[in-house]
């Protein structure tokens, strides 16, 4: 079993990450002989409340994400359309941060509003493919799959 | 605690106004003649205003889209009369709705 135990900082859970194009769209740069775009390291928080996993505009716009689903959430006034793009994210082990510690090859991924305090918010359909473990009075927290 | 909606029928998809506009007004415009058509749960894959496929896994659906159209975008839908709505934290409304923003 992996497992990931991290300090609970300023009352949130926050993670390493590094967000690249999904796999499939690194395996077809390669033929097509176009560079293949260097991964963006960013600060996730990790997010019970949400259902989906978001990602900042600059992030979307840095790596040339591919939207490829569209779907609906519930605005102030109604439902809204919202852009899903499609996206590689691997979590680090700080204590090892050149080896990935967990890798999501293909992941639906919204945007973020702008001005939004972090890069990626780690939504449900990621953490449910981890036990999570919020220990707060040693104030830390622990991932493992 | 409020309830949120967790679902709504199809005929409630708001209009799309991001770069699958297109796309989104072709299916909300065939999702109807598709469900009629016993196609509910399926995949389907549109491409500016053709549907290329309608295939029985989000798998399938992925990798014909991967194959015929790397790297571009395209429109991959699971078919459904309740739609799953995304649920965000109440945080994303603050952010959108924060004194930066306006």
């Amino acid at each position: 079993m992996a497992q990931l135990a991290l300090p609970i900082v300023i009352g949130e859970l926050l993670i390493d990450v590094r967000l690249n194009l999904h796999a499939p769209a690194l395996v077809a740069l390669q033929p097509a002989q176009r560079p293949i775009p260097q991964s963006a390291a960013a600060r996730a928080i990790l997010d019970t409340d949400s259902n989906a996993t978001c990602v900042s505009a600059a992030l979307v716009q840095q790596l040339a994400l591919i939207s490829t689903l569209s779907s609906t959430t519930q605005g102030i006034s109604g439902p809204v359309a919202v852009q899903l793009y499609r996206a590689s994210l691997v979590i680090l082990d700080p204590a090892r941060p050149h080896v990935p510690w967990f890798v999501v090859p293909d992941l639906e991924v919204m945007e973020l509003p702008p001005g939004a305090p972090v890069d990626v918010l780690i939504g449900m359909n990621v953490l449910l493919d981890f036990r999570l473990l919020v220990d707060g009075p040693a104030r830390q927290f622990t991932l493992d799959y | 605690m409020n309830e949120r909606r967790s679902v709504i029928h199809w005929t409630e998809l708001p209009e799309d106004t991001g770069p699958l506009a297109t796309v989104s007004a072709v299916y909300r415009r065939e999702a109807g003649r598709l469900m009629i058509e016993g196609h509910d749960g399926r995949w389907v894959v549109i491409k500016g205003e053709e549907i290329v496929g309608i295939w029985d896994t989000r798998t399938e659906a992925f990798a014909v889209a991967d194959k015929r159209y790397p790297l571009e975008p395209v429109f991959v839908k699971q078919i459904l009369e309740w739609e799953p709505l995304v649920r965000l934290p109440m945080k994303w409304y603050l952010w959108r709705n924060s004194p930066s923003q306006s």
